[in-house]
């Protein structure tokens, strides 16, 4: 039966049951209504006999950011149980290689980045705006190779809401220990003409925008990391900088699942 | 304040509720969260032991309430067991779903002491003199028909199970039942006036 439905078991009764009990024949269909609806409610009232117990206090925060932001509504970060250690280490150190393996590729590309950036800069001959150009982009190659090799670095894997497969995109959001400046790295995002990868944080007052993967670009990053992030998602927008995202996520990671690495 | 409404002002109260609800006001929501999570927050733990899974399962019945108001109808039941037969039917949901060693590990810590203790207990006065009220009434019916009902309410069971499980047969079940709920029906009419 469905349980929700306090009726469902009071359907359990039938009429000879109840005329021991309640002198069921005898009553009107009203006066059995009425009954019926008593007995629920004296089912339902059940409850009440149990000493009111008080939730923990952002409980509440949680449901209302849920009622604001549905994708909100699963985000229940918080420490795990003692008897939870051993599954959740099994299923930690599994995902830790996994990144460990793809960290390292991301820092092999971010060194071949480097190197290139730098032989661009050692060619004579460039024109001076893209001399600077070249330089900030090697300042910023080289601060974000330094986040991701940093100790205390902690790592946000985003994972596909689509099918998941070999092809599938991905993404390695990087927190470095001041929980401020983050670099992301994503994999398998195809540039589609007149769309835009948008980078999201979702945090407890909302969703604030982080900037647009563009132009082929697969990373992202920043010295500052809006307050409360709770989770961070990719979405494929069909104008360059919308406020809001829209329902096309592509990744999602949150922020429970962030583990330390280094 | 709680407490200094009557049952009356309470019972309309809960259904100017739900009236803000099926508006989608933010407010109405953060009240219906004042009013009742102590008691489903109590309810979903009595089933669950675990406190972390008992906020999951009074989250989602709240966040049902928010999206899915209208399903609500007021000539089947009160608000409050709407949402307590919600939060029944999601945590005994919960408790069906959990593969072998997650039971074994929620059977082990039944006996365990409860460690999440309310910083405000005893803020809300209705809730704890309904229970006081409740608990001395379901004390004054006969053992064997207070353990039918318990296991009918708590456990989930059909009458059929609660048969097998007794070794009772089903008609003594069901008897008992009926005369536990015929005599907490009149024992708690001030209660019940006020729900319906």
């Amino acid at each position: 039966m469905e349980r929700s439905d306090v009726f469902a078991w009071l359907r359990e009764f039938d009429g000879s049951e109840r005329d021991e009990i309640d002198d069921w024949g005898r009553l009107s269909p009203a006066e059995r209504t009425q009954i019926e609806r008593l007995d629920g409610e004296v089912f339902g009232l059940l409850a009440a006999a149990l000493e009111p117990e008080e939730p923990s206090a952002d409980l509440k925060q949680r449901i209302m950011a849920g009622a604001r932001r549905p994708e909100l509504a699963v985000l229940t970060p918080r420490p795990r149980a003692p008897r939870w250690l051993l599954p959740l280490a099994a299923g930690l150190t599994t995902l830790a290689l996994g990144l460990a393996l793809w960290m390292a590729g991301t820092v092999q590309s971010q060194r071949a980045d480097l190197a290139r950036l730098q032989r661009q800069v050692d060619e004579l001959g460039l024109a001076s705006a893209t001399l600077e150009t070249v330089r900030r982009d090697l300042a910023a190659a080289k601060q974000n190779l330094q986040l991701v090799g940093t100790l205390g670095v902690e790592v946000c894997p985003l994972r596909p809401t689509a099918a998941e497969g070999e092809d599938a995109p991905q993404g390695l959001l990087f927190l470095a220990a001041d929980h401020q400046h983050w670099y992301l790295r994503t994999a398998g995002l195809e540039a589609q003409e007149g769309s835009w990868y948008r980078v999201w944080f979702i945090t407890e007052s909302g969703v604030v925008a982080a900037g647009n993967l563009n132009d082929g670009e697969l990373d992202l990053g920043s010295p500052t990391m809006p307050a409360d992030t709770r989770a961070v998602q990719v979405t494929l927008e069909t104008e360059p900088q919308p406020a809001n995202p829209s329902d096309a996520t592509v990744l999602f990671g949150l922020g429970s699942e962030m583990i330390r690495l280094l | 304040m709680e407490q200094e409404l009557s049952a009356i002002e309470r019972a309309a109260r809960d259904r100017a509720l739900v009236a803000r609800l099926v508006g989608g006001d933010e407010d109405a929501l953060s009240e219906l969260y004042d009013r009742y999570s102590s008691m489903l927050f109590a309810l979903a733990s009595r089933f669950v032991h675990r406190p972390q899974e008992a906020e999951d399962v009074v989250q989602e019945v709240l966040l049902q309430a928010w999206r899915q108001v209208e399903r609500y109808d007021p000539e089947r039941s009160s608000v409050a067991t709407w949402l307590v037969m919600m939060t029944r039917s999601r945590a005994i949901d919960r408790i069906r779903n959990r593969n072998v060693v997650d039971r074994t590990l929620a059977a082990a810590q039944k006996e365990e002491k409860r460690t999440h203790e309310s910083p405000e207990g005893g803020r809300n006065v209705l809730q704890q003199e309904r229970a006081a009220r409740l608990q001395s009434e379901l004390a004054l019916l006969p053992p064997e028909q207070r353990r039918v009902l318990e296991l009918a309410f708590f456990s989930g069971m059909t009458q059929r199970e609660i048969a097998a499980e007794t070794e009772i047969p089903l008609g003594t079940v069901k008897t008992r039942t009926l005369l536990a709920m015929r005599k907490l029906r009149a024992a708690l009419q001030d209660d019940l006036g006020d729900l319906l």
